[in-house]
């Protein structure tokens, strides 16, 4: 198994500080991973609020390319939607693999803020068909070198990818999937499948199933593990890293909860149904209320002593198969020395334990 | 004087591997800094081997991460292939990661590669370059985009990580010829010179720039800065033959990428004095033109090359002067011997020569 550490840049009230004072923290936390022995560093991408403030990955990806000299780099993930030119992510990517020396793990994703969708000008309802068009497009330019497209959104003239990409993204592709309508798009896209620790496990698990089936029949062969993102608390006392969860963790799933608009109802009738799964969980999210939701959240995530941290990964690797794992350590106004604290004994007791473990067989679904 | 290293990463005809002038310009980069470098730049083009810099922001965050001190210049990012409010995102982000290091520079573009191939119709791109720096410049400093332009059309969108000091100072375009440059002057740029014309004649269009900017703005511009080709090396016959060879190979490179002995430029609107300079080039024809380019260069012996860097800043008021050192498949360790020798000898007196005085604004 893989462990990296997922950054997210979240600007929280209940640590009040400029986006300049923020940044120079987060980019210290990241900057442990290499030491550390983290497999890599990856980034969100999200625009124009507090939420998290990383409006371009791959160039955030430059510097620490930039910084380290072994450890992955990935996006987690570059929402397509959003992004005009298909090309220009291609280049973009390219690029941050030359210059890192071909180090670069993609993410593709396609969005779920209204507020950024609007920011963009771009109709959400399109985001689902943007999505497959722009992704096939990067995912064959980066084999061949050129890129060309003739889709409904996309108009591309065959052109060359400068500079050149060096080597295959084939086995280091990931597309989220977050529901079970993307999962069979995603198999068809090929690569892995990303996903983030939302709702229970075993609702993610046939979700990954229906992936897999469709991946392997698609491409003839076992699927690859899936890319985890979640959240951890890693403390030698259980009674406080309980605390610091359900605080820091709670506050996280709120202040997701805000930028997504999770509990309204704009998710209805979206793209022909494209966002029905949002609009299900909007509705679940408006009964149940932030408290009880945000323990539910709390309770799909690692946190713990050392040893609870691994029983709760072993856990989800039972529910839902092969797995690599991104951690995020650093949220919600979280005291940055108990995040650096965090995630160095999770570094020096957890990590080294679970990269040693195989990803078991499974059969699809 | 202020001295910047341009990296291009040429790989013109080919014949070079793109991930082996990567770590060619990466290494000359990391250099810089101890080297006595106020500053190394990045300049955007696209699908061809002209230059292989696709995302300048992202260039100059991996340099801001190997260096400490040194500016970070754009000569240019060109706005009109953008969406601009990621322009500004990335402008701030990288200001932020970098210590507030940017010296930010736009360009409006001119190859029908890179506009065709983005699907954009280059008639108005004046236009849109003109809308998108009034946005940018002032998302910058007021921490929001909007623009209800005719071209763009932006809702209100905060620029977050946010910008945490002023781009005022700190805000240049490229400009080349004689009409954009007095749009320069009215944006409140200023200005990056990539030298293509006698610098007698440059220093006619500046001085109306200069009027038209201290008009608009009541104060003078600041200095301009100039990027040249440049090789340096202590025997004159070989540096006489290297810039024969390699900065005549980049102007053939030049009219490869932008064809320019085409005449397509004249059916784009606000770009006639493109098409103009088409038809001169082949009526003189390519050898003396590229002659001619030459002449424009920083090339000779350390003393030579000081020389010609003094007698440009006397024509036209650079305050600060960016090399490219690598370009048209010159050899890499020919082009780091170059830099070297350069380093040595004629940046310790560049950076003697006195700073342009800043602007100051009218009371």
């Amino acid at each position: 198994m893989k462990v990296g550490q997922l950054m997210l840049f979240q600007n929280h009230p209940n640590l009040p500080q400029s986006d300049y004072d923020m940044y120079q923290n987060e980019v210290e936390i990241a900057l442990m991973s290499e030491p550390l022995g983290l497999d890599s560093i990856w980034a969100v991408e999200h625009h124009f609020t507090d939420y998290t403030l990383s409006p371009d990955i791959p160039q955030f990806l430059a510097f620490i390319a930039g910084q380290t000299s072994r450890i992955n780099v990935g996006t987690a993930a570059i929402i397509l939607p959003w992004h005009k030119d298909p090309i220009r992510i291609a280049t973009s990517i390219a690029m941050l693999d030359n210059l890192s020396k071909g180090r670069v793990l993609m993410g593709l994703g396609r969005g779920l803020a209204q507020i950024e969708y609007d920011g963009f000008g771009i109709d959400m309802g399109e985001s689902r068909d943007r999505m497959n068009e722009s992704a096939a497009m990067i995912i064959e330019a980066l084999e061949t070198g050129f890129m060309e497209g003739n889709g409904k959104f996309f108009k591309q003239e065959r052109r060359e990818i400068r500079p050149r990409p060096f080597k295959s993204f084939k086995d280091r592709t990931m597309i989220v999937s977050m529901s079970p309508d993307t999962a069979p798009h995603a198999a068809k896209l090929g690569g892995s499948i990303m996903t983030f620790a939302i709702g229970p496990w075993e609702t993610r698990a046939k979700e990954i199933n229906i992936w897999r089936g469709h991946y392997e029949k698609e491409w003839g062969k076992q699927a690859p593990p899936t890319s985890a993102n979640l959240f951890v608390i890693c403390d030698k006392d259980p009674k406080k890293a309980e605390d610091m969860a359900y605080k820091y963790m709670s506050d996280y799933w709120k202040s997701a909860m805000a930028h997504y608009e999770m509990t309204g109802d704009h998710f209805a009738k979206k793209g022909g149904g494209a966002y029905d799964f949002y609009h299900e969980s909007a509705k679940y999210a408006r009964e149940a209320g932030d408290e009880a939701m945000g323990k539910g959240f709390t309770d799909l995530q690692i946190w713990g002593t050392p040893e609870q941290c691994m029983e709760k990964i072993m856990g989800i690797q039972d529910i839902i198969g092969a797995m690599d794992i991104n951690a995020s350590f650093s949220y919600a106004g979280m005291p940055y020395d108990y995040a650096k604290d965090s995630l160095t004994l999770f570094a020096n007791e957890v990590i080294p334990t679970v990269q040693t473990w195989e990803a078991p067989d499974y059969m699809a679904a | 004087m202020k001295v910047g290293l341009s990296c291009i990463f040429q790989n013109p005809w080919n014949n070079l591997n793109d991930f082996d002038v990567y770590q060619h310009e990466i290494k000359m980069a990391e250099q810089a800094e101890d080297l006595g470098y106020d500053s190394i730049w990045g300049v955007e083009h696209h699908f061809t081997g002209y230059t292989m810099c696709p995302d300048v922001t992202q260039w100059l965050t991996y340099v801001a991460a190997k260096t400490e001190k040194v500016e970070l210049g754009s000569m240019a990012i060109i706005l009109p292939w953008h969406d601009p409010v990621r322009v500004a995102e990335e402008i701030s982000m990288l200001d932020n990661l970098s210590n507030g290091r940017v010296i930010m520079g736009f360009g409006r573009g001119l190859a029908r590669v890179e506009f065709d191939t983005f699907r954009l119709n280059q008639s108005v791109a004046k236009e849109t370059f003109a809308e998108s720096t009034k946005m940018i410049c002032e998302g910058l400093e007021q921490g929001y985009c909007e623009m209800d332009g005719e071209h763009i059309k932006q809702p209100k969108a905060p620029i977050r990580p946010a910008p945490f000091k002023s781009f005022k100072g700190r805000s240049y375009a490229a400009s080349m010829s004689p009409d954009s440059i007095l749009m320069m002057a009215e944006l409140g740029l200023g200005l990056l010179l990539v030298p293509h014309k006698p610098w007698d004649e440059v220093a006619v269009d500046i001085g109306n720039y200069r009027d038209l900017f201290n008009k608009v703005h009541g104060i003078n511009p600041p200095a301009p800065i100039a990027a040249c080709w440049t090789y340096c090396h202590e025997d004159e016959a070989v540096a006489k033959a290297a810039a024969e060879k390699y900065i005549t190979g980049y102007w053939q490179s030049v009219i490869d990428h932008y064809e320019m002995n085409k005449d397509y430029f004249k059916s784009r609107k606000g770009y006639e004095y493109y098409g103009n300079m088409s038809d001169v080039i082949n009526d003189v024809g390519r050898d003396a033109i590229a002659d001619m380019f030459m002449d424009l260069q920083v090339w000779g012996t350390p003393e030579q090359c000081y020389e010609k860097i003094l007698n440009i800043r006397n024509k036209v008021g650079n305050g600060g002067f960016s090399g490219v050192f690598t370009y048209a498949d010159m050899p890499f360790d020919v082009a780091e011997k170059s830099y070297h020798l350069f380093s040595k000898e004629v940046l310790p007196q560049l950076k003697k020569l006195p700073e342009v005085e800043a602007p100051k604004a009218v009371a």
